[in-house]
């Protein structure tokens, strides 16, 4: 009988704690673009008027393959003179994560390329921005508030 | 005896009440029956002379099918022209890109379905090299490329160039043109049945006007490029001239920093330039229109 007791109270335990765990943290594909779309709100008053790059022509733009993300937010200011660009990408998995770090890495280089001599002040600027990453979730992030910008991509929910 | 001669009366009156019902009666006139009675052709006999043909009834012919005026320039039939395309230039371009790209969302057929490869600092003089340069190359999907190999890449067989403001094309024309031949001979090179269209250099605002960069100079040298194009097979666009004000300079409306580049409103005038030229081919037969799409 007290075996069957502690048995018994060993089970209802058991169920209690896993009722009681944290359910695993998943980010759906859904809930990445609702947070790119967040912090590019946030973003957003440091920004220039941008525009959308549609997501038919982020491959053709930075030669990211569709297969390789799950949600983008890509925008480019309206004034092709201004360097202000956001790219936020979910990667598929790690290995997609790094290479589109590594493309956004030198979409950031062409950019310094394209405007060291042709707009030192654009050059500047394009000089004190960086790719960021957060797991599967990589940035290219170019303002002149690029302190800004990283802030709310980090801060992002 | 009187019954016999009453039976004999009944018979004989039978017999002329038959009668008269079988039809003895007098003739009626017969209504006439409206009849198309066909005019009388004249028929000669062949070694009569042709009698005077008698006067036939007129018989409606179908006016000739006229021929439907062209959609005018603006109209959506001319995207197609600019189908399987790609624009190459410099920052002036870019604008004209972004221009587009914004204004798909709306119009997805502006401009059919041409793309857009441009950088700031592209040039004639790197335009040339067999390699895309490090600096200020153009780039597709990632890749810095040439125009030839930019073309191969998207499988496309025409393309639209516009260089030169930035080898200041108006203050040492030859050169230019030179650059501009050397580009046209490896884009066929590479793709030998390529179509380009060679457009015009844009003009600068009067403010904006250097002294290696005016307005005279670059008329002088599109006046050189188009020269170019008919030695050369390659077409020749002008869009220079849509953009200028009254001092034959670019319109400061059309600018967006009172010198090179152009607004929105410049951007507007540009692709009008465009569909005027689409327009123009159409009229012309060099176009045929867009092909059925399936």
């Amino acid at each position: 009988m007290q075996k069957k007791s502690l048995s018994l109270l060993l089970t209802v335990c058991a169920l209690c704690l896993c009722a009681c765990a944290k359910p695993a943290l998943e980010t759906t594909t859904q809930d990445a673009g609702i947070l790119f779309n967040n912090a590019y709100t946030a973003m957003e008053p440091n920004l220039p008027e941008m525009m959308e790059i549609p997501e038919d022509m982020i491959l053709d733009y930075y030669g990211i393959e569709p297969a390789d993300y799950t949600a983008s937010l890509v925008r480019i200011s309206v004034d092709n003179m201004l360097a202000d660009e956001v790219v936020m990408m979910e990667a598929s998995d790690e290995a997609a994560a790094e290479r589109i770090e590594g493309l956004l890495k030198e979409r950031l280089q062409a950019k310094a390329g394209e405007a060291e001599n042709y707009s030192p002040e654009q050059f500047a600027i394009i000089s004190k921005c960086g790719v960021v990453r957060d797991g599967q979730s990589v940035a290219l992030l170019v303002s002149a508030d690029y302190q800004a910008l990283v802030d709310a991509f980090a801060a992002r929910s | 005896m009187k019954a016999f001669l009453r039976c004999i009366a009944v018979v004989v009156l039978a017999f002329a009440m038959l009668l008269s019902l079988i039809g003895c009666s007098a003739p009626t006139a017969v209504e006439a029956i409206p009849v198309a009675v066909p005019a009388n052709t004249a028929v000669a006999p062949s070694n009569t002379p042709a009698a005077a043909p008698t006067a036939t009834a007129a018989v409606a012919t179908p006016a000739p099918t006229a021929t439907p005026a062209p959609p005018p320039p603006g109209d959506r039939f001319y995207d197609a022209f600019f189908d399987d395309a790609v624009f190459v230039g410099d920052s002036i371009t870019q604008g004209l890109q972004n221009y587009v790209i914004h204004l798909r969302k709306d119009t997805p057929s502006l401009l059919g379905t041409a793309r857009f490869a441009a950088a700031k600092s592209f040039n004639l003089e790197r335009a040339c090299f067999r390699k895309a340069p490090s600096d200020g190359a153009l780039r597709y999907k990632g890749k810095a490329m040439t125009i030839p190999g930019i073309m191969t890449a998207m499988d496309v067989h025409t393309v639209y160039i516009m260089l030169g403001v930035n080898d200041w094309a108006g203050s040492h024309i030859d050169d230019c043109i030179e650059n501009y031949a050397t580009l046209i001979a490896r884009i066929l090179e590479a793709v030998p049945d390529a179509v380009i269209y060679v457009q015009s250099c844009t003009p600068v605002t009067q403010k904006g006007e250097k002294a290696k960069l005016t307005n005279v100079g670059l008329d002088a040298f599109n006046v050189s490029l188009r020269a170019l194009c008919e030695q050369t097979g390659a077409r020749y666009v002008d869009i220079s001239t849509a953009l200028k004000d009254e001092t034959n300079c670019l319109n400061p409306a059309y600018s967006s920093d009172n010198y090179v580049h152009m607004s929105k409103e410049g951007a507007e005038a540009w692709i009008g330039a465009l569909y005027q030229y689409a327009y123009e081919a159409y009229v012309s037969g060099a176009w045929e229109g867009p092909e059925e799409r399936n």
